[in-house]
C-alpha cells in the first residue's frame, strides 16, 4: 500500500492533541435563557456527570479522524509504477494480429500509463506497430492530452496482419520533434521480424520499457501445410488436419479448442487439446458429405485472425473419377497414367477409378480420361450428356489418341492425326518447354520448373477459334493445354500424356498445381472462359478479432502470381479473394514465418509484464469506514449517553437502522404479483446457471429496449422466474434457455408449467446448440435437458415452422428466424388449439436468440466468443424477437392478413 | 447577548414595543368591558354629589347647606347631606425587565405582555369608575384617558428594575397600590422593597406573573440555564433529575412573597401565563371591589 499524498499523514501527529481536547471538553450543553436560573444554583452540582467522555468513545472518534486522514492521503494498493524515464511518454502499441488475445490487457495497461503520464504532466504520444487498413505507415499521434490519448487508445484495433517494424522505425525517426521520448512498448510478446532494430530505434530516442504478456497468453496461429495434408497415416478421405502453432520456446502452452465450422457457422466438429508440442496437428474426422460444407477452422476464444483458418474451394475434396477399365489399371500399376493422376490429386480430391459409366452414375464432378481413344457408343453418349449437364472432362493424350485420327469426340480442339515427336532420335526439333502462362490463363502465376521438357505432343488443327481455347503453350507456340465449353460443361485436353511416357511434366510439381487448378473449375465450368486470372479481388476480409467483414474499397486486388507467397499486410488483409468463380483463401497463417518469442533483449531495455495487479484506490473504502463509524458514534451518543435527542429523532434513527438491516427481498409476494399484473414484463425461466441467466436477462432487456423503440409494446422490465414458486400466469411469453445443468422440477412445478401452457401461455424453449439436437449429429446436454423438462409435460404435437406461419409476419416479414446461429429449425405446435388464438403454446428452437439479443447491445460484456454473427444477422434476430412478442400478444391478428391473397382471389370470383 | 443600556437602543426598543400599545389597549379595554363598573360610595354622609340624607340643623352647620325646600315642609330646619364620596388614588407599577420578556413557548404570551394587559385592564376599569389612577414612579394621578395612555406607554417601556423603587416614593395615605412583576429577585430584596410601602398603604395588590415553565421546569437533557442578563448561569446535566427540587424551591419562594404580603394585609395573587386573562381579571376585580 502506498500513499499518493503522504504529506497529509503528518496531520496524524495532531491526534494526541485531539485526544486531549476531546477528553477535557464535554460536548456543549444547550443554552437556555431562563429567568429563574438563580433557583438552579445549588441544584446544579447535585448530579454531575463526568466531564470526561468514556475512553472508547474517544477512541472511536480518533479512529474516525484517523481514517479520514488516511483516506485523504489516497492509499493505493499495487500502485502503478511511476513511469520510468523523463520527457514525453510514447506508447508503442503492438496492434498486429498477435495482439488480439491480450488486447484488453494492452489497452488497460496503456490507459494506466496515460493516466500516470498525465499525472506527472508529461506529454503523450501514441505509435502503433501496424498501419491501418489501406495505409502503409503506422500511426503516430501526439502530443495528446489525457482525454485525447485515452480515446485514441480505445479507438485502436488489432489488425489481422503482422507488424511492420521497418515502417515503424521510419516513423520513429521521422518524429523526432522532442529531444527525449520515453517509450513504453505494449507488446504481444512475439518477435515479428527484426524487432531488435525497432527496439533500438525506440531506445535511442530516450528510454524503452518493453511490456510483455505471460507466456500462456501469447498468440496462436492455425495453418495447414502441405506436409500436414499429405502425412502418412491418413485414412481414406475421412479426416482433415490442421496445425496449431505457438511460439517456439514457450513453456506453458494453453489448452485450446478448435472448431470446424460449416456454412452459417454450424459446428461440424470440435477438438480439444492441450498443446504439447508446436506445431501440433489436430485431426478432425468429418465425413465426406460434411467436408463439402466445411468453411473454416477456428480456435475458440479470442485468438483473432491467427485463430481463424478459412478454407477455399481448392481445399474442398472434389470427387474425381479416373476412367479406366479394371484390367488396364492392374497391368502395370506404377507406370499407369491413372496412378500418376491419383498420386497427384489424392490430397485434394476423392479419387475413384472405375469405368466411365459407373463414374457418371456415382455423380462425379470431374472425370479424367487418360489417353482413351475409343469407347462404346452408349458410354460416349452418356459421357457427352454428362458434360453437357456441367461435367468437367479432363483428357490426356497419348499414343492411342494420336493414332486414332477418325474420331474427334469430346475434344476442345480438333486434332491432327499423329503425334509430334520432339528431340527424339528421329527428330530435329529440340525438346520443348512450357511457355510462361499468359495473363488470361487459369494457370497464370504458377512457376514453371526449368527442367520440364515435353518430348511428344498431339497437335491441334490450326483453326481460327483455336487461340481462344489455349490455356497453355509450349515455347514454340503450339498449344499445350486447351479447353473449351460444351454447353454447361467444360472439356480440357492436355496435349501430352498423364504419365511420364511423353514428357517429364507428370513428374514435376507443376503437374499437381495444374491439375488442382483444372479440377477447381469443377461445377462452374461456365464462368471459366471469361474470368480474369491476373488479379484476385477481395471478397471477404478477416478483421483483427477474427470476424469476417466485407472489405472496404481500399483493399487492393492481389496479383495472382504473388498470392502464394504473400504475407498479409495493411494493403492486403487476409480473407477470401477471388476472381469470377475462383476463390482463394488468403489466410494469415499460411506464409507467416515461424512464431518467435521476443527474447534476449539487451539489458538496457527495461522489461515489465502486464500481469501485475491493477491499482486499487482505497480512499473510498477508508472514507466509507469513517462514515460508518461516525454513524455508530451517533447511535451510541443518542442511545447510550444523551437524552438530548427527542423521541422523534430516536424514532428516525430506529427507522434508519431498520432500513439498513432489512433485506430488500423482504417484500411480500403479493406486491410482486400486483406489479407484474399491472404491466407487461418479459419473463425467462431461471436455469440455475448464473452466467446463462445473466445472458438471458441481458438479451431480454435488449429486446425490451428494441420493443420500446420500435413498437407500441413497452415492456416494463424483465423477470426471472422459478416455476417452483412463482406464478407464471402474468407473463404472455416465457423464454426458457436450456442448459445442461437444468435441474429437474418437482411435480408441483410441472403442474404449474402445464397449467400455464394450457391456459394461454407461450414458452419458447431454446436449446442454444444450433440445431445439433434436431439433426441429431449429437445429443447435446441442452437437448437432453429439454427432454427432461418436457418429458413430463403434456405438449401437443409439433412441426417445423411452416413458411406462411404468422410468426413470420407478426411485425416484420421474416423468412427465417436466426439467432446467434442460423441453422436451427424452429418448431411450433402442429394443430393450434382453439381458444388460444392460434398461438402455439410451445416454440422450440436452437438458435440462441437471447445470446444474439444480448450481443446486440452489450458487445463488450458478452464478447464475441464463439460467434461471428454479422450485424445483419443480429438485426434479424432482433426482428424475430419483436415478431415473437407480437405473436404472443396479438395471436392470429396478422394471420388473417396471411390469407388476404386467397380472400381477394375468392372475391374476384 | 448582553443588553447594552444605551439611550438610543433603549428608546428604539421602547418605541418598537410602544407600537404594540394600541393592540394591548384594545385587549385591555375588551377585558375591562367584561366587568360592570360603578362608584365607590362610602355609605355615609360626606363630600359627594349624591343625596344621602336630611337631618335637623344643628348649630355649626353652614347656612348654605340648609335645604330650604325641605325645611319649608315642616317646622324644622333641615340640612341636606350628600353622601360622602371620596376619590381613591391607585398607583400602578409593572415590571418590564428582561426577565419579563421570557416565554417558554411561542403559544403563550410573554410575561411582560401578560402583565401589561392585566395592569392596563385594571387601570381602565378604575378610570371608568372615576377613580384616580397614576404611576408609582410619577406620584401624580388623574382620571382622564390621557392617563391610561401614559400608563400604557410606561408599562411598555424597558426598565431594568425588577422591583418597585419604593424608596423614593411617598404614597398618599391609603392610596391603592397595584404591582405586577415576576418577583424572582432574592426574597430579601423583595421584602426590603415592599417594606418601604408597608407604612404607606394597607391596600395593595401584588401580582406575580410567571410562565408555567418557570414553575415546573419543562426542559430535558443537559442544559445550561442562564439568567436573561447573563449574570448567572448553571449547567444541569440532567434536567429531569432536578425538576422536583426546583419546583419545591420556586414554590417556597412564591409562598414567601405571599407571606410577606399577607402579613401586611396585602393581596397576593400568582398569575400563570397559561391562565385565561379574563378569568384572572374578574377575580382581581372582585377582590379590588371588596377591598375598597
Amino acid at each position: 500500500m502506498v500513499f499518493m499524498q503522504p504529506i497529509l499523514l503528518y496531520s496524524l501527529l495532531g491526534l494526541p492533541v485531539l485526544w486531549y481536547i476531546l477528553r477535557i471538553t464535554p460536548p456543549a450543553p444547550r443554552v437556555i435563557a431562563f429567568p429563574p436560573a438563580r433557583f438552579l444554583a445549588n441544584l446544579a452540582s447535585e448530579q454531575r456527570t463526568p466531564s470526561k467522555s468514556p475512553w472508547w468513545i474517544l477512541l472511536l472518534r480518533l479512529l474516525i479522524v484517523a481514517l479520514i486522514v488516511i483516506g485523504l492521503a489516497r492509499p493505493v494498493v499495487n500502485p502503478a509504477d511511476s513511469l520510468p524515464g523523463y520527457g514525453a511518454l510514447r506508447l508503442i502499441v503492438d496492434n498486429s494480429w498477435a495482439s488480439t488475445s491480450i488486447w484488453d490487457t494492452q489497452v488497460s495497461a496503456g490507459e494506466e500509463a496515460i493516466v500516470q503520464a498525465s499525472r506527472e504532466g508529461r506529454e503523450i504520444y501514441i505509435t502503433t506497430t501496424t498501419a491501418v487498413l489501406g495505409e502503409e505507415t503506422p500511426e503516430h499521434l501526439g502530443p495528446l492530452s489525457e482525454g485525447d490519448a485515452l480515446s485514441v487508445l480505445r479507438g485502436l484495433q488489432p489488425n489481422p496482419w503482422p507488424a511492420d517494424y521497418d515502417a515503424l522505425i521510419e516513423t520513429l525517426k521521422e518524429h523526432k520533434e522532442r529531444q527525449s521520448f520515453h517509450s513504453v512498448w505494449l507488446s504481444h510478446g512475439l518477435d515479428e521480424g527484426n524487432i531488435r532494430a525497432a527496439l533500438n530505434a525506440a531506445q535511442s530516442q530516450g528510454g524503452l520499457t518493453y511490456v510483455r504478456p505471460s507466456e500462456s497468453k501469447t498468440a496462436l496461429v492455425l495453418r495447414q501445410t502441405r506436409k500436414t495434408l499429405t502425412s502418412k497415416n491418413r485414412t481414406a478421405g475421412r479426416d482433415i488436419r490442421i496445425d496449431i502453432e505457438a511460439a517456439r520456446g514457450l513453456e506453458q502452452l494453453p489448452p485450446v479448442t478448435v472448431q470446424a465450422l460449416g456454412e452459417k457457422g454450424a459446428i461440424l466438429d470440435i477438438q480439444s487439446t492441450s498443446l504439447s508440442e508446436t506445431p501440433q496437428t489436430i485431426t478432425f474426422e468429418i465425413t465426406d458429405t460434411l467436408q463439402d460444407n466445411l468453411t473454416q477452422f477456428k480456435i475458440s476464444g479470442r485468438y483473432g485472425a491467427g485463430g481463424l483458418y478459412l478454407l477455399d474451394d481448392s481445399s474442398k475434396k472434389r470427387k474425381v473419377g479416373i476412367a479406366a477399365s479394371a484390367d488396364d489399371a492392374s497391368s502395370a500399376p506404377l507406370i499407369e497414367a491413372s496412378y500418376y493422376i491419383k498420386r497427384a490429386l489424392e490430397p485434394f480430391a476423392n479419387i475413384s477409378i472405375a469405368p466411365p459409366l459407373q463414374l457418371i452414375e456415382e455423380g462425379h464432378g470431374v472425370i479424367i480420361l487418360p489417353d482413351v481413344a475409343a469407347m462404346p457408343t452408349a458410354t460416349l453418349n452418356a459421357l457427352e450428356n454428362w458434360v453437357n449437364e456441367g461435367g468437367l472432362l479432363l483428357r490426356f493424350s497419348g499414343p492411342k489418341m494420336a493414332e486414332n485420327r477418325t474420331e474427334n469426340f469430346l475434344l476442345p480442339v480438333a486434332l491432327r492425326a499423329g503425334g509430334r515427336s520432339l528431340s527424339g532420335s528421329l527428330s530435329w526439333d529440340e525438346a520443348q518447354q512450357i511457355k510462361p502462362f499468359e495473363e488470361n490463363s487459369p494457370f497464370y502465376g504458377l512457376e514453371i520448373p526449368d527442367d520440364v521438357e515435353i518430348l511428344q505432343q498431339v497437335l491441334a488443327d490450326p483453326a481460327q477459334e483455336l487461340e481462344g481455347k489455349v490455356w497453355a503453350h509450349l515455347t514454340d507456340g503450339t498449344p499445350f493445354i486447351t479447353a473449351s465449353n460444351q454447353e454447361k460443361g467444360l472439356l480440357v485436353l492436355v496435349h501430352t500424356t498423364a504419365n511420364a511416357d511423353w514428357s517429364n511434366f507428370a513428374l514435376s510439381g507443376l503437374y499437381v498445381s495444374v491439375l488442382r487448378r483444372i479440377i477447381g473449375f469443377s461445377g462452374r465450368s461456365q464462368d471459366s472462359a471469361n474470368a480474369n486470372f491476373k488479379t484476385l479481388e477481395p471478397l471477404l476480409m478477416i478483421d483483427g478479432f477474427g470476424a469476417l467483414q466485407s472489405p472496404p474499397a481500399t483493399v487492393r486486388p492481389v496479383p495472382i502470381e504473388a498470392i502464394d507467397k504473400l504475407v498479409p499486410s495493411s494493403v492486403h488483409p487476409p480473407g477470401l479473394y477471388g476472381s469470377g468463380s475462383y476463390q482463394f483463401a488468403f489466410n494469415l497463417g499460411t506464409n507467416l514465418p515461424a512464431l518467435q518469442l521476443t527474447d534476449n533483449l539487451p539489458i538496457s531495455i527495461a522489461q515489465s509484464s502486464y500481469e501485475k495487479d491493477y491499482e486499487i484506490d482505497l480512499m473510498p473504502y477508508f472514507l466509507y469506514a469513517a462514515f460508518m463509524l461516525f454513524l455508530l458514534d451517533w447511535l451510541v451518543m443518542s442511545f447510550v449517553i444523551g437524552n438530548a435527542l427527542s423521541i422523534l429523532q430516536r424514532r428516525a434513527i430506529g427507522v434508519f437502522v431498520i432500513l439498513c438491516l432489512v433485506p430488500v427481498n423482504a417484500f411480500a409476494n403479493d406486491e410482486a404479483d400486483l406489479r407484474y399484473a399491472s404491466g407487461f414484463y418479459l419473463a425467462y425461466v431461471e436455469s440455475g446457471d448464473n452466467a446463462l441467466d445473466q445472458r438471458t436477462r441481458a438479451g431480454l432487456e435488449s429486446l425490451s429496449k428494441t420493443l420500446f423503440e420500435r413498437t407500441s409494446v413497452e415492456p416494463k422490465g424483465v423477470v426471472g422466474l422459478n416455476p417452483e414458486s412463482d406464478t407464471l400466469s402474468f407473463f404472455p411469453l416465457i423464454y426458457w434457455a436450456m442448459s445442461g445443468s437444468q435441474k429437474t422440477y418437482s411435480d408441483k412445478a410441472i403442474e404449474n408449467i402445464q397449467y400455464y401452457l394450457d391456459h394461454g401461455g407461450t414458452i419458447l424453449f431454446d436449446t442454444r446448440d444450433q440445431n445439433r439436437s434436431t439433426t441429431s449429429v449429437r445429443n447435446t446436454d441442452n437437448a437432453k435437458a429439454l427432454r427432461r423438462v418436457t418429458g413430463s409435460l403434456n405438449i401437443p404435437p409439433i412441426t417445423p415452422i411452416p413458411d406462411d406461419h404468422v410468426l413470420g409476419r407478426a411485425f416484420y416479414l421474416l423468412r427465417d428466424y436466426p439467432g446467434l446461429y442460423t441453422a436451427g429449425t424452429l418448431w411450433v405446435e402442429k394443430y393450434s388449439a382453439q381458444g388460444r388464438d392460434n398461438v402455439s403454446s410451445v416454440l422450440i428452437g436452437s438458435n440462441d436468440w437471447a445470446g444474439s439479443w444480448a450481443e446486440t447491445r452489450q458487445q463488450t460484456q458478452f464478447g464475441r466468443f464463439g460467434s461471428n454473427t454479422s450485424d445483419q444477422q443480429k438485426e434479424m434476430a432482433m426482428r424475430f424477437g419483436v415478431n415473437l412478442v407480437m405473436y404472443a400478444l396479438t395471436g392470429n391478428y396478422k394471420a388473417d392478413q396471411v390469407h388476404i391473397p386467397h380472400i381477394l382471389k375468392r372475391l374476384d370470383r | 447577548m448582553r443588553f447594552l443600556p444605551d439611550l438610543l437602543t433603549l428608546r428604539s426598543h421602547a418605541e418598537e414595543t410602544a407600537a404594540t400599545l394600541p393592540g394591548l389597549m384594545i385587549q385591555a379595554e375588551k377585558l375591562a368591558d367584561t366587568i360592570l363598573h360603578g362608584d365607590h360610595p362610602k355609605r355615609k354622609a360626606g363630600m359627594g354629589e349624591k343625596f344621602w340624607q336630611y337631618r335637623e340643623y344643628v348649630t355649626g352647620d353652614r347656612p348654605q347647606d340648609i335645604d330650604w325646600r325641605q325645611s319649608a315642609k315642616s317646622d324644622q330646619v333641615f340640612v341636606k347631606q350628600k353622601e360622602w364620596q371620596i376619590t381613591r388614588q391607585t398607583f400602578f407599577w409593572c415590571a418590564r425587565g428582561q426577565s419579563m420578556a421570557y416565554r417558554a413557548s411561542n403559544e403563550r404570551p410573554r410575561k411582560a405582555d401578560y402583565a401589561a394587559i392585566l395592569v392596563l385592564a385594571l387601570a381602565i376599569l378604575l378610570q371608568k369608575s372615576k377613580e384616580h389612577i397614576g404611576l408609582l414612579s410619577e406620584m401624580r394621578t388623574g382620571r382622564s384617558d390621557a392617563m391610561i395612555e401614559k400608563i400604557g406607554r410606561t408599562v411598555l417601556e424597558q426598565t431594568e428594575d425588577p422591583l418597585p423603587n419604593s424608596a423614593e416614593v411617598s404614597l398618599p395615605k391609603n392610596a391603592y397600590f397595584i404591582g405586577a412583576g415576576d418577583f424572582l429577585s432574592p426574597i430579601e430584596e423583595i421584602a426590603a422593597s415592599f417594606h418601604h410601602l408597608f407604612g404607606r398603604t394597607e391596600n395593595a395588590l401584588i401580582l406575580q406573573i410567571l410562565d408555567p415553565a418557570e414553575l415546573s421546569l419543562t426542559y430535558d437533557g443537559r442544559v445550561k440555564f442562564q439568567t436573561m442578563d447573563h449574570s448567572e448561569s448553571h449547567v444541569i446535566q440532567n434536567v429531569s433529575s432536578v425538576r422536583d427540587a426546583y419546583e419545591a424551591k420556586i414554590q417556597a419562594h412564591c409562598r414567601a412573597i405571599q407571606h410577606i404580603c399577607e402579613q401586611q394585609g396585602w393581596t397576593y395573587k400568582l398569575c400563570v401565563t397559561d391562565q385565561p386573562l379574563h378569568s384572572v381579571l374578574h377575580e382581581l376585580y372582585a377582590q379590588l371591589d371588596g377591598g375598597v
